[in-house]
């Protein structure tokens, strides 16, 4: 399986966060998951396993220490499956 | 591949931990076939680890780190993930005459730097000389050390790349030295390193297993709390080895993220005990699927222990409505009531009994302090009161440890009179390292002040609020004073402009909320002041909080003069009530207002 485009990352993550969260309006590459979504983190490990089902890896928590944005998770999604290849 | 994790009978004879240390207890558990197991977030057995195996390892370990020729005594912090070089590391300190100080391993989302602040304040109070981290954590484990006097930071592999150091017989920790200090309990902001003694925990252990568990020949456990946690790793890793049982264990964030791992590696290894704060129960119930029922057998589970926070009974009834087409026995449901500073365990309530809750006037208890029940109360006055509470019954004192409840005075009160509950035995911590002070303020002839408060019936005891002001988030506590700090660090706010407690919601969730002093008037500064808050918080704590601005002056104090945060709760449930009816009236005039009707 060829590995997934940055954009469609962010397309799976803005799904993801528009289920946890309907009513959250337009989502970007810019939304920050903390100060501008609010997720708390079962939200947010709701959203990783989610996310770790569809694409077959696993997030290590101590990478997502780093990561406040969208674009972000989707930058850190797409180095750990270039990893795992 | 794996497949099989060690057996969970053996022909060792059972000790209910009968040792005079922890290495004692793993020499003798070595000799027999059980042992600990490691799960991955997939449910796949990654590493069997016998106590045999667990016991040559740790020693070869702890002749590595003699070889470092450090005090003894000395501290070796650990970053506790769940994994067997935790575990390994943890019993070769044992050994080596080392203390380990097991430190949470758990980042939230954004949290990198939050997360090096909170591991640099335990390293500053705990003053260890060695360091380690899972190979993941220590870059994080590196900046928090940084400047500080550690002589060795380093993942398991550093470690053991040092030579072993001659082959003289090891000199393992001794009944009067420390076991380990553990971190769990008090404010991350100020650290309170619980000291507990080989034969404290040992005491613990003994009544735990003997006692409150009863362990059997025939028993397993399955675990996922961590391991920096007083329940995790007192109960369900020092536990199940001191009385020679395997244990299954999975990751806390795996947990988290897939609960019914829980329930399915329970029902896959036959698991008869295990533990969980209520939060894991409502999260397993929330989750469990219809499919699930007919896979799952836990007809095998004994022993369902619930404590760590205020137990709600219908978390609990929920999980036994899910689970019981799967062989769950509601009776398994096993209270206890504990804290670290007494290595684990103060009471549990009397094995495969139904859990009993005591129903009781609120205003009463609230006016009063004195729990009526309320079907005394109807038969006596001829009325029942609208407002009640349901606290569980969490059983007798285990042997040894004796029970206090005293009123603000320091009198003991009779049974269903509510106060303070102190408690005295050998299974008490020996101090908060290097903190007498704050010591002599818990601990005096004795007795420690639990700084909880509840009440006693026939010898039972009943938890009617933890710590004074702790607010317990899914099963997390987090001290108000850590909120208050993060929010007197924006440059905008003074020293006690803040003052943080829990509500409960009307789903019955408690839910965080820091009423903040603003003098800014300007709507968008205030909004930008509010948000900073926000994410701040949930940097640092990985928990929504709810920021309430008031202008200077707003929150209230005690007549000592200190910041009241039950006042400033008071205050604020007013203001919300006050701004839910002009929100109403609102809706009501704008409805009569608009010739348009539905």
């Amino acid at each position: 399986m060829p590995t997934p485009s940055r954009e469609s990352l962010l397309e799976n993550i803005i799904a993801q966060l528009k289920q946890i969260k309907p009513d959250a309006g337009s989502l970007s590459a810019d939304t920050d998951l903390v100060s501008d979504l609010g997720l708390d983190s079962v939200q947010v490990l709701e959203m990783c396993t989610d996310l770790e089902d569809d694409l077959d890896l696993s997030i290590p928590v101590n990478r997502l220490g780093e990561v406040r944005t969208a674009g972000q998770l989707a930058d850190l999604l797409q180095q750990l499956l270039n990893e795992a290849d | 591949m794996l497949s099989i994790g060690t057996p969970t009978e053996h022909s060792l004879p059972l000790k209910h931990a009968a040792f005079a240390t922890l290495t004692d207890a793993l020499e003798y558990a070595s000799r027999g076939e059980t042992g600990y197991n490691f799960y991955d977030g997939r449910g796949k057995l990654y590493c069997r680890l016998p106590y045999a195996d667990l016991y040559q390892q740790a020693r070869s370990t702890a002749r590595r780190l003699r070889s470092l020729g450090l005090p003894r005594g000395s501290r070796m912090v650990l970053v506790a993930e769940t994994c067997p070089d935790f575990v390994r590391f943890f019993y070769a300190c044992q050994l080596a005459g080392l203390t380990p100080v097991p430190v949470p391993a758990a980042v939230h989302l954004g949290g990198r730097e939050a997360y090096i602040r909170q591991l640099r304040r335990l390293i500053q109070s705990s003053t260890p000389m060695l360091a380690m981290a899972p190979p993941d954590y220590l870059d994080m484990l590196r900046c928090a050390c940084s400047g500080l006097p550690v002589q060795h930071i380093g993942d398991a592999a550093h470690f053991d790349q040092l030579s072993a150091s001659d082959d003289s017989p090891l000199q393992p920790l001794q009944p009067d030295e420390l076991a380990y200090l553990q971190y769990t309990s008090g404010s991350t902001q100020f650290p309170r390193g619980v000291m507990i003694t080989q034969s404290a925990v040992m005491h613990n252990l003994n009544g735990i297993l003997e006692h409150g568990l009863a362990m059997g020949a025939t028993d397993r456990c399955v675990s996922w709390l961590p391991f920096y946690h007083d329940m995790g790793l007192v109960g369900l890793l020092l536990a199940p080895m001191a009385t020679q049982r395997s244990v299954d264990y999975i990751g806390t964030r795996d947990f988290a993220m897939r609960p019914r791992l829980w329930l399915n590696i329970m029902s896959q290894t036959g698991g008869t005990v295990s533990f969980s704060p209520p939060f894991g129960y409502e999260l397993c119930a929330r989750r469990v699927r219809e499919s699930d029922l007919e896979r799952l057998d836990l007809s095998a589970w004994r022993v369902a222990g619930v404590g760590a926070e205020t137990i709600r009974p219908s978390s609990l009834h929920n999980f036994a409505t899910a689970l019981q087409p799967a062989g769950f026995n509601p009776n398994a449901f096993l209270a206890c009531y504990g804290m670290a500073e007494v290595s684990l365990a103060i009471s549990f309530a009397p094995l495969g009994r139904e859990v009993i809750i005591d129903t009781v006037d609120a205003d009463h208890l609230g006016q009063q302090q004195i729990a009526r029940s309320v079907d005394n109360c109807a038969a006596t006055d001829g009325h029942t009161t609208a407002r009640v509470n349901h606290f569980v019954r969490c059983g007798h004192s285990l042997p040894g440890m004796d029970v206090q409840i005293r009123d603000e005075h320091g009198k003991v009160v009779p049974d269903r009179h509510c106060g303070t509950i102190f408690v005295r035995g050998p299974s008490l911590m020996t101090g908060y390292l290097d903190q007498p002070e704050i010591t002599a303020s818990v601990l005096s002839d004795g007795w420690l002040n639990t700084g909880d408060m509840g009440y006693m019936i026939d010898n039972e005891i009943i938890i009617t609020g933890r710590q004074k002001d702790m607010i317990i988030i899914n099963g997390r506590n987090i001290w108000p004073q850590d909120l208050e700090y993060i929010a007197e660090r924006q440059p905008e706010i003074r020293p006690e402009d803040a003052s943080a407690f829990a509500v409960i919601e009307n789903d019955k969730r408690e839910v965080a909320v820091m009423v903040v002093q603003c003098r800014q008037a300007d709507p968008a500064v205030r909004n930008d002041l509010a948000e900073r808050l926000r994410a701040a918080v949930h940097a640092e704590m990985g928990i929504e909080c709810r920021i309430d601005l008031v202008p200077p002056h707003t929150l209230p104090r005690t007549s000592s003069g200190k910041l009241s945060r039950s006042g400033a709760k008071q205050d604020y449930l007013l203001r919300q009530q006050q701004r839910s009816e002009q929100a109403d009236r609102q809706q009501h005039s704008n409805r009569q207002a608009s010739p348009v009707s539905h």
